[in-house]
């Protein structure tokens, strides 16, 4: 793969082109402008409090089957992305309102990957965030590239 | 001839370029750096002329026919109530001031769920933007045209609660086409009408010449067309209301300008004899009760310029002064008053705070060897300019559209 640093939304375009030629349906997206994200609360609903600083809106969205998909994209490798997926990996009231606002599946299986452009800077930190799916690199014409795993 | 897409959004220039007769010319497209606040690493290479276009905010495009701009465009979907159908005012401004046609993408209407309430209506957009664009359309020869972004308003105007609890992307119609316009509108009668009013631009400028084209362009039928549409929209809207008891024109104050001076000598023991202010009579207070911050109000304050104030093509041919004041605004017998109720955060050291802070951005306080090679350019640019384009958008813009700004604990005002 190049070096050569994207912006965030071509690195969405390229996983979103991705997805969709292997089977997935996008049931949101959202990078920096394009004004379709999809908040999802941080807290319970029976908690009478809904700021944005208590929402998190993932850059894609995606399911297959049983499989459901939450990617965090970035111009670059961004360790913050990987901590982020993490707690969200963890956080059950974010998976439980996931389901709920797009009516999905309880036994639904949760993804998560990552995607970048450029050099793929946290290599050495794959063990400690093994929990994902896949880690993606975009190069310059939008190709896409496994570092790790696969979403096939 | 060679047409330069400038752009933040990548899929947005595709689609317009796609769907005009762009696409039937040499095109090349250049990512947009909005401001050296923002973007320090790369926007002192903006063409100077493309500079002055986005010192007061940046639009998502805007394109060029052999380095002249010809029209700029910007996509919201946002629920456009109230102030915010106003917040990105200011970058239609800086196009308009330029001379330059702009198109404007706002929904009608979005669905907005209230948890508060538990419930789901549509949030329609305030018809105060009506006006403010037209203001904006009949001062210079460059119209500033909105285009209604695709919504299932029109078909689900009176649907009920749980009918638009089901509908997709808050009743907006985005593009099917993902993979290639992701986050660009769907095409309907609204977006053809623009692409068709684009074509009529693009065959002007190409015949007559920009200058030129641009006249020819304000005058065609496809403009007057399309303010008249808007025209009706905003009657229908409107109704019997005063657009002064509309939001933001509601949120301001006309009082004597001799009370301003008042309170200039109240806060700084100066006495105000020779400012543009004492020009006007009258003066307009755009009064803001909450802490000092940006968005909405750049924009707002932009707007009320044109709605209230403005007569002629500059901030100098006002018929009335516009004033900033953040706290609780009050006259009473000639008496002017700025009360604090949000404590430090309404004090003018909050907004120095700002200022400090883009101030920090600088490069002019360094010795030339503390300069990355690499910044030299930049460094050029901030000698030339200052800090014009190294400040935040709200500072700048509060800046180039009030007359003064009042806080409880300080004043701030232009002389000339």
């Amino acid at each position: 793969m190049d070096d050569v640093v994207l912006s965030e939304e071509l690195v969405t375009k390229a996983l979103l082109k991705h997805l969709l030629e292997n089977g997935w349906k996008i049931l949101a997206y959202d990078f920096p402008q394009s004004g379709t994200g999809v908040p999802i609360s941080l807290v319970s609903s029976k908690v009478n409090s809904f700021k944005n600083k208590e929402t998190v809106i993932p850059d894609v969205i995606a399911i297959n089957g049983n499989r459901l998909l939450i990617s965090e994209n970035k111009s670059v490798d961004t360790l913050g992305d990987y901590q982020k997926l993490f707690l969200l990996s963890n956080n059950a009231v974010f998976k439980k309102n996931l389901i709920k606002k797009f009516d999905l599946d309880q036994n639904i299986d949760f993804l998560y990957s990552i995607a970048f452009s450029g050099s793929f800077k946290n290599k050495d930190k794959l063990l400690k965030y093994n929990f994902l799916k896949a880690i993606i690199s975009v190069n310059s014409i939008l190709n896409i590239n496994f570092e790790y795993g696969s979403l096939g | 001839m060679e047409f330069t897409i400038w752009y933040s959004s990548d899929s947005m220039a595709n689609f317009v370029i796609d769907n005009t007769d762009l696409s039937n010319y040499k095109t090349t497209k250049k990512r947009l750096a909005e401001s050296d606040a923002s973007k320090p690493k790369d926007f002192h290479k903006v063409p100077d002329h493309l500079k002055q276009i986005l010192y007061l905010d940046c639009p998502d495009i805007i394109v060029e026919l052999d380095g002249d701009p010809i029209f700029s465009l910007e996509d919201s979907k946002e629920a456009g109530t109230g102030h915010n159908a106003f917040q990105r005012f200011a970058r239609l401004a800086a196009s308009a001031e330029n001379n330059i046609p702009s198109f404007y993408i706002y929904p009608e209407a979005v669905v907005i769920h209230r948890s508060s309430s538990s419930t789901y209506k549509w949030d329609s957009l305030n018809p105060l933007i009506y006006k403010a664009l037209n203001r904006l359309t009949d001062l210079y020869e460059s119209p500033s045209l909105l285009y209604y972004y695709p919504s299932e308003y029109r078909n689900k105007k009176d649907a009920t609660a749980s009918v638009l609890k089901k509908l997709n992307n808050k009743g907006l119609k985005h593009n099917p086409n993902i993979v290639d316009y992701p986050g660009c509108p769907s095409i309907d009668s609204s977006m053809s009408s623009m692409f068709i009013a684009i074509n009529n631009l693009i065959r002007f400028v190409k015949d007559k010449g920009v200058k030129d084209g641009i006249i020819s362009f304000s005058k065609s039928r496809c403009v007057s067309d399309q303010r008249d549409l808007l025209n009706a929209d905003y009657a229908a809207k409107i109704e019997s209301r005063d657009y002064k008891d509309l939001s933001p024109a509601s949120s301001c104050l006309k009082v004597p300008t001799q009370s301003i001076i008042d309170f200039i000598k109240k806060k700084t023991n100066i006495d105000v004899l020779d400012s543009i202010l004492l020009k006007r009579d009258e003066t307009y207070i755009y009064k803001i009760d909450a802490k000092f911050r940006g968005d909405p109000y750049p924009g707002a304050l932009a707007a009320l310029d044109y709605l209230l104030c403005r007569e002629g093509d500059t901030f100098e041919d006002r018929k009335f002064n516009l004033v900033l004041a953040w706290g609780k605004v009050s006259y009473y017998n000639g008496l002017l008053t700025v009360e604090n109720t949000k404590g430090e955060g309404q004090s003018i050291n909050a907004f120095v705070k700002d200022v400090k802070s883009c101030e920090n951005k600088n490069l002019l306080s360094k010795e030339y060897n503390q300069i990355e090679p690499k910044y030299l350019p930049r460094y050029f640019m901030q000698v030339r300019y200052g800090s014009m384009f190294s400040k935040s958008k709200h500072i700048r813009i509060y800046a180039y559209f009030s007359d003064a700004i009042l806080f409880y604990d300080g004043v701030l005002w232009r002389d000339g």
